[in-house]
């Protein structure tokens, strides 16, 4: 059996701005009314998302104000590299270890772009080693931070001696297209929201506390690619979003779970700590039925999606680090990670603590 | 003044020109139709028709108009109650 990796720290942050769900409402209400006759339709589709609040990259008054993809950028690399850098100094500062420790830094988004990439510019802001190998990864949506935690296993696996860092930044709102009033982009506004999640993960031949990332399975879908992702035009991100999505986790969720644990030995009964993506609520019900789950195996995804929405791949990580500092798994609990993501495709992590 | 039939036509009308536009939907559609399956309609794509609907007629369907809806010939019916 080869040494497995281990999930030393887990960080995250928010930008500033929190807004509950009522006064975003009220903003787009206005907006909604230029185009749209019933707006208490589109209000009902917004709080049927069950988001209580979000945070905002920029003051809710600043939106209007961007009126170019290329504004919209310049705003998401400086809110990006802000909690970019508080996300990571806290992950390490979990997992006990400074700036200089880390060999390997895997960048993940889908929500802006930059070259050199934010994981470039944080190396100069942060002072991270001049030997550090950058790892930026665009456009694995929301399966990118279970994805990003593998690839993180992967690398420490080759280099066991090492230090991988995963830093997840989603900052959805500066993706909202102010004109698409289409029902997808309705409901991905109501839905998606800002923040920042990083990941420690060391290698075997360093001690550290912590869930072992025990395998990692990717599974991709073939000829799905119209379920999710974005049209990029000049205006910049589109959300393409269909009502696929359920059916595609009852689809298959459960045969891929089922598969990979029975290659450890294990069943479904055995996972203790469910640590879902929470996409949306249709998405977590169809995850409760497809897996079986028992009633408040996937509570830590419901919270999340209450309290600060879906952050595409920064959500997972948060329901990740919910598990390390507050449920404490009893040593020799399984855990296994789960997301989806445009693809369309699942990455499954298994955890053992 | 419109005769119904003439109403329920130009009704027709829009609710395929709005498919056309909103669903990416070519075809011609029949009031004896089953709704969801003509139009391929998943909860996205309804959401959409019944918004877009409710934009052009500046009418509001509720939920009670909506489970009566089996065929076109259905949300013909409904819109047109809306609009008397």
């Amino acid at each position: 059996v080869r040494p497995a990796p281990t999930i030393a720290g887990v960080g995250r942050a928010f930008p500033e701005h929190y807004y509950d769900q009522e006064t975003l409402l009220t903003a787009f209400r206005e907006l909604w009314a230029r185009r749209h006759h019933n707006l208490d339709r589109l209000e009902a589709l917004h709080r049927n998302v069950l988001v209580g609040g979000r945070h905002l990259a920029l003051p809710l008054e600043q939106y209007a104000g961007l009126t170019t993809w290329g504004q919209a950028n310049d705003a998401w690399i400086r809110v990006a590299l802000d909690v970019g850098e508080t996300a990571m100094r806290e992950a390490l500062g979990a997992a006990g270890l400074g700036v200089e420790d880390v060999d390997a830094l895997i960048f993940v988004t889908v929500t802006g772009i930059a070259t050199p990439s934010i994981d470039a510019r944080l190396v100069n802001r942060m002072g991270l080693p001049r030997r550090i190998k950058r790892m930026p990864i665009f456009g694995l949506g929301c399966v990118a931070g279970a994805a990003g935690v593998a690839r993180a296993a992967d690398y420490v696996r080759a280099w066991p001696g090492e230090v991988a860092v995963l830093l997840s930044v989603e900052l959805c709102s500066l993706t909202v297209q102010r004109q698409d009033l289409s029902i997808p982009n309705l409901i991905a506004t109501g839905l998606f929201g800002d923040g920042a999640a990083a990941v420690v993960v060391v290698g075997a031949e360093r001690p550290a506390r912590g869930p072992r990332i025990v395998a990692t399975r990717s599974v991709f879908y073939p000829d799905s690619e119209e379920v999710m992702g974005w049209e990029i035009s000049e205006e910049g991100f589109r959300v393409v979003l269909s009502a696929d999505v359920p059916n595609v986790v009852l689809e298959h969720a459960r045969r891929d779970v089922d598969a990979f644990l029975a290659e450890h030995g294990l069943s479904r009964a055995e996972i203790e700590v469910w640590i879902s993506h929470p996409g949306g609520p249709k998405v977590l019900g169809a995850l409760e039925q497809a897996l079986e789950l028992p009633d408040g195996a996937l509570e830590a995804s419901w919270r999340t999606l209450r309290e600060v929405g879906n952050l595409s791949s920064t959500s997972v990580l948060l329901v990740l680090k919910e598990a390390l500092e507050e449920r404490c798994p009893a040593p020799g609990a399984y855990g296994l990670m789960l997301a989806m993501g445009p693809g369309f495709c699942s990455e499954l992590v298994l955890l053992r603590w | 003044m419109v005769s119904k039939a003439m109403e329920d036509r130009e009704i027709l009308e829009t609710i395929s020109e709005i498919a056309r536009r909103h669903l990416q939907w070519s075809g011609s559609l029949e009031p004896s139709q089953r709704l969801v399956e003509a139009l391929a309609l998943e909860s996205i794509r309804l959401l959409t028709l019944v918004v877009e609907l409710e934009n052009h007629f500046k009418i509001c369907l509720d939920e009670q108009d909506e489970a009566g809806l089996t065929t076109v010939g259905d949300l013909v019916a409904a819109i047109r109650s809306k609009l008397a």
